[in-house]
């Protein structure tokens, strides 16, 4: 078997990167495993307890007339899914341009119970094909002054 | 008219298809060529006119494809509603120019723009650079067909943008409001010309692998260097465009969010940065034939998980297109892709085994920053793939949050910015280890000032001052290197001014990122609400009516900022109305932009009252990282006229 020259150079690199690529594959392992939660619909998210320290992510659309706003920057607004189950979000943080009734959108936070989500973080989903459309106006006109 | 407009358009690409398979046919029969003496006879007598058949098939095709991009924008300009993808993406209201963005707005535009995009760098290739592959030139044109082939499939079977509605329209529904922005404008087609660009190198790299000799297999990257800069130009030009959007537009204070798209569009960039090192390497030193063809491969085939991660819809993005059976279609045409780039590599023999003097030495530096930015892809590509993974084993969708990336990616990051630093710090020539601890001494020094300073203010903030210190060596390392010599090369000085431009980058990236503040505050109109040394005075909010691009109302606040009561600036953040989507308004950001920081300004919401709720960011140095990337691009931009004069 041929003997390994540790003191050449080229060697020495390709041990330094293995390691490297051990150690690296081990932490973001370890940080994935932190980081990761799941997505779920409403239904799905109503037919589980989660549990409050498992950070989750459920889509669907704003129900209309369910956003309300409040001085401390808590907004709470409810969601529902393919089959119309509806369920309460509780946001504190930043909403995105487009947010809005029948958007789309992800909430990200942790359950407080099987109806309720206390998120802090709401992607909306820019979609080729919105649903507001003309005759949605007359119905959705926004509570802001004109 | 929309039938003639969709007839036109519909047949131009169908004819363009037929023609890229004509070209991949000619190139397999030159294959079989090369095993079948009788055709061999036959076609080496009328090979020179069969080259030249084949490349002006290939500027018909770009010609072609270029009617179908024209015809749809005349579609859109003329509003003819009745085409499906007029209707989804335009208006009648629309100015001009935005019509423009319209025609890539939605996901048949934007493959059409990806096809034109592809046959015009093709054409562009043939004409300036085949004549150097002339052993394998058929080869490279084959591949260039199928790569063809499979970008207008899908738009002459399943997504064409020129299909015709059977109800009579009279108007459409409109631009994506988020996409009424001037950046829009240009930072989509520079995206999307980079991802395609990576077209090129994966052909040749292909071609090179299988069918190439031994001196093209040590040349070929540095045949196409110009090719391999254009395609990291408009990658980071594309991406630079794409945090400046997202930082003006978007309303959260930030630039860069660890979005899977955002992701997406840094996949390809990571692969080709490494692809033009190891073209240095094997310049100046010889060897790294499998990691040339490795990283030739990388950049296109993560162009193509791009554009499926994007298209199928799998993974939730801010970004996402409508989910349909595209993203299938691309899986298939990655898999192959992949199949493909495998069998050229088992083909790829070594000419000269890579030299490394010492572990201190510019060599060694550059292969652990080719090494750290594939990690990187790693990483962001498994962010990419493990929920598909999961999906498939366990039933369970999952999502992996942006704290993955800040520690995993934000610590290779470091490592990548301390590896080019020790490399700014060593000359090109080879040194022993002590001569380059000597050389090193500076990077030391620095390091343990800022040591030093990160205990004193905060150990909370050792990382992100190790970053910047970092950044400062790989400055001072480059700007020694352009001092150090009055002899420096044209192709040295944009090397080190590009490293300069990430430098200064990084420290307003690492700035901006670990160093923001943000405030939340709710106040009545004629109130004011005080942070640091600033107050900001509410003054009422107003509307005003606009005419265009189907925008309703924008509401804007009026705020008054005030530094030592004397007032600065008048600060207009706001919402934007809009008459087909009015529900979903749009947030029109205001920032104050000042030397050291930008003060940031967004409006949430309001009341009746007009009590209104704010949110303020306070981003430090954020300008250096607009100006770290322009240095950087200009750096590239030197490199690629320095290769076109010689």
């Amino acid at each position: 078997m041929k003997k390994i020259n540790l003191y050449q150079a080229k060697n020495q690199l390709i041990i330094l990167i293995i390691i490297s690529t051990f150690l690296l594959i081990i932490f973001a392992i370890f940080s994935a495993s932190n980081a990761f939660s799941y997505y779920l619909t409403p239904e799905e998210f109503t037919q589980k307890d989660y549990s409050s320290e498992h950070r989750i992510r459920v889509g669907g659309r704003v129900v209309g007339n369910s956003i309300k706003y409040n001085d401390l920057g808590i907004t709470t607004f409810q969601i529902f899914g393919e089959e119309d189950v509806i369920i309460s979000v509780e946001h504190e943080g930043l909403l995105p341009s487009l947010f809005g009734p029948k958007t789309f959108v992800i909430a990200e936070g942790f359950a407080v119970n099987q109806n309720n989500i206390r998120s802090k973080s709401v992607i909306v989903k820019h979609e080729n094909e919105f649903l507001t459309d003309i005759e949605d106006a007359d119905i959705y006109v926004p509570d802001y002054p004109r | 008219m929309s039938y003639i407009i969709s007839v036109v358009g519909y047949l131009s690409l169908l004819i363009a298809l037929i023609l890229s398979i004509v070209n991949l046919m000619l190139g397999l029969i030159e294959i079989n060529t090369l095993s079948n003496n009788k055709l061999s006879a036959f076609f080496s007598f009328n090979k020179k006119v069969i080259y030249k058949y084949s490349n002006a098939n290939f500027y018909l095709i770009n010609f072609l494809i270029f009617i179908g991009f024209m015809t749809l924008f005349i579609a859109i300009i003329l509003n003819q509603f009745n085409i499906g993808y007029v209707y989804s993406v335009s208006s009648n209201e629309l100015e001009l120019k935005y019509k423009w963005a319209a025609l890539y707005s939605s996901q048949e535009g934007s493959l059409l723009l990806w096809s034109f995009v592809l046959s015009t760098s093709i054409s562009l290739f043939i004409k300036s650079t085949i004549k150097k592959f002339s052993s394998i030139q058929m080869q490279i044109s084959m591949i260039f067909a199928a790569i063809l082939i499979f970008t207008l499939i899908p738009l002459v079977f399943f997504t064409s943008p020129f299909t015709i509605s059977v109800i009579n329209q009279i108007e459409g529904q409109g631009l994506n409001p988020l996409l009424l922005d001037p950046t829009m404008l240009i930072h989509p087609p520079i995206l999307l010309s980079g991802l395609i660009s990576t077209a090129i190198p994966f052909s040749i790299a292909v071609a090179t692998g299988i069918w190439g000799n031994k001196t093209l297999l040590a040349e070929w990257n540095v045949i196409i260097k110009k090719w391999i800069l254009c395609s990291i130009f408009l990658l980071t030009l594309g991406n630079i465009l794409g945090a400046w959007w997202a930082y003006t537009v978007l309303g959260w204070g930030g630039f860069w969010g660890w979005d899977p798209v955002e992701n997406s569009a840094i996949l390809a960039l990571l692969p080709m940065i490494g692809l033009l090192h190891t073209t240095y390497m094997s310049k100046t030193r010889g060897g790294f034939e499998y990691i040339n063809i490795l990283l030739g491969f990388l950049g296109f085939l993560l162009a193509i998980f791009t554009t499926f991660n994007v298209r199928s819809g799998i993974i939730d993005s801010v970004h996402s297109f409508a989910e349909s059976d595209i993203g299938l279609y691309y899986l298939i045409y990655l898999s192959v892709l992949i199949i493909f780039s495998i069998f050229a590599l088992s083909k790829t023999t070594t000419q000269k085994s890579i030299h490394i003097p010492s572990l201190l030495s510019k060599e060694s530096t550059i292969i652990i920053n080719v090494f750290i930015n594939l990690m990187i892809a790693l990483a962001i590509l498994s962010t990419l793939i493990l929920p598909i993974i999961f999906e498939l084993i366990k039933n369970e969708k999952i999502i992996i949050s942006p704290d993955f990336y800040n520690q995993t990616i934000g610590s290779l990051l470091l490592i990548l910015l301390i590896a080019l630093s020790v490399s700014a710090m060593l000359p090109s020539k080879f040194i022993s280890n002590q001569k380059a601890l000597l050389e090193l001494r500076p990077l030391f020094l620095l390091l343990s000032v800022f040591f030093i300073l990160a205990i004193m203010t905060n150990l909370d903030n050792f990382l992100p001052i190790f970053g910047i210190a970092c950044s400062l060596a790989i400055c001072y390392g480059s700007l020694k290197a352009i001092m150090r010599s009055i002899k420096l090369s044209f192709q040295d000085y944009a090397s080190h001014l590009t490293h300069i431009g990430v430098a200064i980058f990084a420290i307003g990236a690492i700035s901006a990122t670990a160093f923001q503040t943000h405030y939340q505050f709710s106040i009545n109109p004629n109130e004011s609400y005080v942070i640091g040394e600033y107050e900001f005075k509410f003054k009422g909010i107003y509307s005003e009516k606009k005419e265009s691009n189907n925008i309703d109302i924008e509401a804007l606040a009026k705020i008054e900022m005030i530094k030592n009561n004397k007032k600065i600036t008048e600060l207009n953040p706001g919402k934007r109305f809009f008459e087909n989507f009015p529900s979903q308004p749009v947030a029109i950001v205001d920032i104050h932009r000042g030397f050291t920081t930008d003060v940031y300004i967004f409006i949430q919401s309001w009341n009746n009252d007009l009590k209104s709720q704010f949110h303020v960011y306070f981003n430090p140095f954020i300008n250096l990282l607009w100006l770290g990337g322009g240095i950087y691009l200009i750096g590239i931009m030197l490199a690629i006229i320095q290769k076109q004069k010689t």
